[in-house]
């Protein structure tokens, strides 16, 4: 996804992506980011919490407005109240599949 | 709450599965185009990748992979019209509440009170599952969208990853 905010920034329209894998929007550095530390699934907030999706939303826009420097990405001061869980550890039984035997790669 | 520390916890993942190391994407610099409108002038759209597709549609494959399937959303859609499928995320919270990743409702509301200028004509879900074979994307798939955005006339793109 922030390859596609590149190609889509590189082609003359301004994105602003919502992290919620910090190192990982790190290393792709989409245009512009607000990391908010919440799960994968929940950017804005949690259901039924309006007032915080709207906040979220907010300050992403803000940061469009407000952003310099290519790659630039801001915390948010947000925390999620207890411990996340990556999808690896939540779903029991949660596997992908294994790599071919032989070639070693991802089957397609 | 320190942030999750992803890179590791999939690279050890995957590699306990069996794979070799991942090729990760590392840039060291990004492209910029300033935003030249006032906010309450900018014609929004947004983009997620979490397997939310609307119920005239096919569903996506939740475990999908290099999966380049990118669908039009209504932005009027109810938001209990739409079905999602993504093996890579919890999706419980989205499920009874889509925007908590795809806040529809709350674009339209900032959209109807001034503080941004409208919400386009089209909003997108694609890139979802996992996507190896990153040249597809680049070369074609992501240009193909930000073509699709010109046409809308979109001046600022919400990405949301799930």
């Amino acid at each position: 996804m922030g390859l596609v905010a590149r190609v889509v920034e590189a082609a003359g329209i301004p994105t602003i992506y919502l992290s919620t894998g910090r190192d990982l929007t790190q290393q792709v550095l989409p245009p512009r980011a607000v990391f908010v530390n919440f799960p994968m699934g929940n950017p804005f907030g949690r259901a039924y919490d309006a007032t915080m999706q709207r906040t979220i939303l907010a300050h992403a826009l803000a940061h469009a407005v407000n952003a310099t420097e290519p790659g630039e990405m801001i915390d948010l001061p947000y925390d999620w109240g207890e411990r996340i869980l990556t999808i690896m550890e939540l779903q029991e039984g949660w596997s992908a599949s294994p790599p071919d035997p032989v070639t070693g790669k991802q089957p397609t | 709450m320190k942030p999750i520390d992803y890179v590791p916890a999939i690279n050890d993942y995957y590699q306990g599965l069996g794979y070799p190391e991942y090729d990760w994407t590392i840039n060291s610099d990004a492209p910029f185009t300033p935003l030249t409108k006032p906010l309450g002038e900018c014609r929004v759209s947004m983009l997620t990748s979490g397997g939310i597709s609307h119920t005239s549609r096919p569903p996506f494959e939740p475990t999908a992979k290099n999966n380049l399937r990118v669908d039009a959303v209504d932005p009027s859609a109810a938001i209990c019209d739409f079905d999602i499928n993504d093996a890579y995320y919890d999706t419980r919270d989205a499920g009874v509440d889509l925007n908590v990743v795809f806040p529809i409702e709350r674009l339209r509301e900032l959209a109807a009170e001034g503080v941004i200028g409208s919400v386009a004509e089209r909003l997108w879900s694609g890139f979802m599952g996992r996507i190896y074979n990153r040249t597809p994307v680049i070369e074609e798939v992501a240009p193909a969208l930000a073509r699709e955005l010109g046409k809308d006339e979109v001046d600022l793109m919400i990405m949301v990853p799930a």
